[in-house]
C-alpha cells in the first residue's frame, strides 16, 4: 500500500508539473487581422530605394507548388506601444511609435504562408483572437473557398471572425491609424456592432455564415469597407454567387436587403413631408422594431414571394416644424402611409435589380422554399438559379409610429 | 451472495446519467445530419424512448434473476457455448468502446489543446486515474459519481443555455417535411449514443431494494435524452442541417462560436473541456467496472484471489490496445463504426432475446406443473 502511494506521488511529480505544450501568454504573436490581396509587387512609397528593395525581397517566398497567387498580410500588435494599456500596467506608449507590425508575404496556400511568417516573426502567430479578415475585390471575384478553407478547418479559428471586402488593396485597411482604438483590426471588427444604429452595415457576416453559405450553396453578401489614412468606412455590400463575388450593392439597397432578410436591427426610414409646402421637407423615422415574414406562393405560372414587413418607428426629425403639428392622428397616418409606399417600392426594386443584375439569391429565398416545402424544394433545387430570376415579389409593408420625441 | 456495500435507489439515476453521457456528445449531431436532411433531433427522442424500453427489459430480468448481472444471465439463458461467445463479444464491445472513447478524447485534446503532448501520456494518466478509482470498488465509484454529477449537470446546463443567443430561426424546419422514414432510419445511429445504459444490469444486484428503482430508471435515462436532443436541436438551430454534416465535432464548434460580450467571461471552452474530462473519466471507470464483472461471470473468480487481480489488470492492456489501434483519424472513425455495429447486435439482439427465452422457460415450467 505504501509503495503504491509512493508510485502515485512520483507519477504526479512527473505528470502534473511540466507540460509539453507550455507556452507563455506574452510570447505569442496574436494575429488581429489578415488582409488578402492579389500577389502584386510592393508599391513604392516615400521610403528610400534601398529600404524599398529590401522590404520587397522580404515579401518574396519560393512556393512548393504553382506560382504565388495571393499576397497575405498579418497584423500583430506591439502591445508595449499601445495607448490603451491594461489597467495597472503603468503609463503606456502613445509616443507616436508604431503599434502594429504588419507582415506581408506573397504565396499561394495560406498555411504555407503562415509557416513562412515564422521565418520573420519571433513570436509564433496565434489566431484565436483574430478580429477581421479583409479580402480584396479581385481575390473575391476568383472565389473564396480556396483561400478560406484553412480558416474553416483550423482549430484556432473561430466562427465569429468577421470578413470584409474592399475595392482597394486590402492591406491598406490594416495601415489605417485609428484615432481612439489602437489597432485597425479591432476598430474594424467593432464597426458591425453599430448595425443597431444603421442598416447600411451588414452584421451577420462572420466565418461561420460564409462557411454555411458555401457548403449549402447559398448566395450571400459581405460588407464593403473602404479606408482613408485614419478612418475605415463599413457600408454597403459585396454580392456573392456561389463563392465568387459578382458585384456591389449600394447602401440604400443594403437597407432593403436587410429588411427582406429580416435582419434589421435599427436604422432610419426617411420620407417626404405629407404636405410639402415649401419643397424638400423630410421626416426621419427611427426603426424601433422590425419584423419580416416571407412566405412563398407556389402557383402553376411560377413562384411568388409574399414579403410582409412590419415596422415600429419613432419620429426623430421633421423639417418645417412650424407647418405641420406632429401630435395629430391624421399627420401620423399620412406619414405611415408614405413610409409604407416608399419602402414597398424600394424593396421591390432591390429584388428586381438583384434578379436582373446578379441572379444571386442573396435574399435566401431558397432557404425559405426549403423550409416551406422540403419535398417540392428537392424537385426544383437543381433548377433554382433560373427559377430565382423569375420569382415575383409581392411586398407589403406596415408601419406604425409610436413616439414623436419631445416636440409637438 | 451477500454484498458488503449496497446502493440506494437514487443511485440508479446517477449511475445511468453518468454512464449514458459518453463521447458521442461531441459527434452525434454530425452523425445524424450526415444521414438525414431533417428532423435529427426527433430521432434522438425516439432512440431515447427505445432505450427506456430496453432498460425496463433489463430491469425486468434483473428482478427475475436476483443477484445476477447481465453477463451471468447471458450464460444462464444461452447455455455454455453461445453464452461464452456472448461474453467475449460483450467484453470486446465494452473495452473497445471505452478504448475508442479514449482515443477520441486524445485526438480532440491534441487537436484543440495540447498538440505537442504525446498520446501515450494522455492514455497513461486517464487509464491510471480511472483504474485507481475502479479498483477501490463500487462504493468509491458511487461516491465519485455523487461528487462529479452535480458539476457535470451544472456545466451542461450552462453550455446549453449560452448558444441560444446565436440561433438562426430560418434553420427551424418542420422535422417531418421529408416524411417519417428518414427519422426512423436515423433512430439506430442515434441509439448508439445511449449504450451506456447497460451499466444498469451490472449494478442491479447491489441495490438494497431492487423493486423501487423503477422511477429512477426513468429519471436516469430521461435526463440524457433531454440533453442529447437539446444538443442536436441547438446545433440544427445554430448551424442548420446541411452545415452540421460538415463539422467534424459540431458540439465543440458550437461552444467555440459562443462569444459572450462580457470581459470576464468571454469564452466558455474551458467549461467544455472540464465537462469533457469528467465524461471520459467516468466512461473509463464504469467500463472497467462492467467489463470486470463481465469477465468474472465467465471465469467465476472470487474477489481477492490472484486470478481476480490478474483479470483486472488485463483489462488495462486490452483497453489501451484498442486506444492505440487506429492509425489515423479516418481509421478511428472506421473502428468506431465496427464497435457500434457490434453494440447494435448485442443490445438489440441479446436484450429482447433474453426476455423471450425467459418468458418461454416460464411458460414451459407452468406447463409442466
Amino acid at each position: 500500500m505504501k509503495n503504491k502511494k509512493l508510485i502515485l506521488l512520483l507519477m504526479a511529480v512527473y505528470f502534473l508539473t511540466g507540460c509539453w505544450d507550455n507556452q507563455e501568454i506574452q510570447e505569442r504573436g496574436y494575429v488581429l487581422g489578415i488582409a488578402i490581396d492579389k500577389a502584386s509587387p510592393l508599391p513604392k512609397g516615400q521610403e528610400s530605394m534601398d529600404e524599398y528593395l529590401s522590404e520587397r525581397d522580404m515579401e518574396e517566398m519560393p512556393v512548393q507548388k504553382g506560382q504565388p497567387k495571393y499576397s497575405y498580410t498579418i497584423q500583430v500588435p506591439i502591445l508595449a506601444n499601445a495607448r490603451n494599456q491594461p489597467s495597472g500596467a503603468g503609463s503606456g506608449g502613445g509616443s507616436g511609435e508604431e503599434v502594429t507590425w504588419d507582415l506581408t508575404i506573397r504565396g499561394n496556400s495560406f498555411m504555407e504562408v503562415n509557416r513562412e511568417f515564422s521565418t520573420r516573426l519571433d513570436y509564433p502567430p496565434y489566431y484565436e483572437h483574430l478580429q477581421a479578415i479583409i479580402i480584396n475585390e479581385d481575390v473575391a471575384k476568383e472565389g473564396l473557398s480556396q483561400i478560406l478553407d484553412m480558416f474553416f478547418r483550423d482549430h484556432e479559428m473561430r466562427r465569429r471572425t468577421r470578413i470584409f471586402i474592399t475595392p482597394h488593396e486590402a492591406k491598406y485597411i490594416l495601415d489605417v491609424q485609428p484615432r481612439i482604438s489602437d489597432f485597425p483590426s479591432v476598430y474594424l471588427g467593432r464597426l458591425p456592432m453599430n448595425a443597431e444604429k444603421t442598416s447600411r452595415i451588414l452584421h451577420v457576416t462572420d466565418l461561420g455564415e460564409v462557411s454555411k453559405s458555401i457548403h449549402t450553396k447559398t448566395d450571400f453578401v459581405l460588407p464593403r469597407v473602404t479606408s482613408s489614412k485614419d478612418e475605415i468606412k463599413d457600408a454597403g455590400s459585396a454580392v456573392f454567387k456561389g463563392d465568387k463575388m459578382v458585384g456591389w450593392l449600394g447602401e440604400i439597397d443594403t437597407i432593403s436587403l436587410k429588411w427582406i432578410r429580416d435582419s434589421v436591427k435599427g436604422g432610419l426610414v426617411v420620407v417626404n413631408m405629407p404636405e410639402d409646402k415649401e419643397g424638400g421637407g423630410l421626416v426621419s423615422l427611427e426603426v424601433i422594431k422590425a419584423k419580416t415574414k416571407v412566405t412563398p406562393i407556389i402557383e402553376d405560372d411560377g413562384i411568388k414571394m409574399k414579403i410582409d414587413a412590419e415596422a415600429t418607428l419613432n419620429m426623430s426629425e421633421k423639417f418645417q416644424g412650424h407647418h405641420d403639428v406632429a401630435l395629430d392622428k391624421s399627420f401620423i397616418e399620412v406619414v405611415e402611409k408614405k413610409v409604407e409606399v416608399d419602402m414597398k417600392r424600394r424593396m421591390t426594386s432591390t429584388i428586381k435589380y438583384v434578379q436582373k443584375e446578379f441572379g444571386a439569391d442573396i435574399f435566401h429565398f431558397n432557404r425559405i422554399m426549403r423550409k416551406y416545402d422540403p419535398r417540392y424544394w428537392a424537385e426544383i433545387e437543381g433548377n433554382w438559379e433560373e427559377l430565382f430570376k423569375q420569382v415575383e415579389p409581392i411586398v407589403n409593408f406596415k408601419a406604425e409610429i409610436k413616439q414623436i420625441g419631445t416636440m409637438k | 451472495m451477500k454484498n458488503k456495500f449496497e446502493l440506494s435507489s437514487i443511485d440508479m439515476a446517477t449511475f445511468l446519467i453518468m454512464s449514458i453521457f459518453g463521447v458521442r456528445i461531441l459527434t452525434l449531431p454530425r452523425i445524424l445530419a450526415a444521414r438525414m436532411d431533417l428532423g435529427s433531433w426527433v430521432s434522438v427522442l425516439m432512440a431515447g424512448f427505445i432505450t427506456l424500453i430496453l432498460s425496463f427489459m433489463m430491469y425486468w430480468f434483473g428482478i427475475k434473476y436476483p443477484g445476477k448481472n447481465g453477463s451471468e444471465i447471458v450464460l444462464i439463458t444461452f447455455g455454455k457455448y453461445i453464452g461464452t461467445l456472448g461474453i467475449f463479444a460483450i467484453s470486446i464491445h465494452i473495452l473497445g468502446a471505452a478504448g475508442m472513447g479514449l482515443r477520441l478524447f486524445g485526438d480532440t485534446l491534441k487537436l484543440y489543446l495540447l498538440p505537442e503532448t504525446p498520446f501515450y501520456a494522455i492514455v497513461i494518466i486517464m487509464i491510471g486515474v480511472s483504474f485507481y478509482a475502479f479498483d477501490n470498488g463500487l462504493k468509491s465509484i458511487s461516491t465519485l459519481i455523487n461528487i462529479l454529477l452535480p458539476v457535470l449537470v451544472l456545466l451542461i446546463s450552462i453550455l446549453l443555455l449560452l448558444p441560444i443567443t446565436k440561433i438562426d430561426k430560418t434553420n427551424l424546419i418542420n422535422p417531418f417535411g421529408l416524411g417519417v422514414m428518414p427519422i426512423i432510419k436515423g433512430t439506430i445511429p442515434a441509439l448508439d449514443a445511449f449504450y451506456g445504459f447497460t451499466i444498469l444490469t451490472y449494478i442491479m444486484p447491489y441495490f438494497k431494494e431492487p423493486q423501487s428503482v423503477k422511477k429512477w430508471i426513468v429519471v436516469g435515462v430521461g435526463i440524457p435524452i433531454i440533453v442529447y436532443a437539446a444538443i442536436v436541436f441547438l446545433c440544427v438551430l445554430v448551424f442548420g442541417d446541411d452545415e452540421m454534416a460538415w463539422l467534424l465535432y459540431p458540439t465543440i464548434t458550437l461552444i467555440k462560436s459562443i462569444q459572450v460580450e462580457v470581459q470576464l467571461f468571454e469564452r466558455v471552452e474551458s467549461l467544455l473541456i472540464t465537462m469533457w474530462i469528467i465524461i471520459v473519466f467516468m466512461l473509463l471507470v464504469l467500463s472497467f467496472y462492467s467489463s470486470y464483472l463481465n469477465t468474472r461471470a465467465l471465469f467465476k473468480t472470487k474477489a481477492g484471489t490472484l486470478k481476480d487481480r490478474f483479470s483486472r489488470y488485463v483489462q488495462i492492456i486490452v483497453l489501451a490496445a484498442f486506444a492505440f489501434l487506429p492509425k489515423d483519424v479516418i481509421e478511428q472513425q472506421i473502428y468506431r463504426e465496427y464497435i457500434q455495429i457490434l453494440g447494435r447486435v448485442l443490445i438489440l439482439g441479446f436484450i429482447p432475446a433474453i426476455v423471450m427465452i425467459t418468458l418461454l422457460k416460464e411458460r414451459k415450467k407452468k406447463g409442466e406443473k
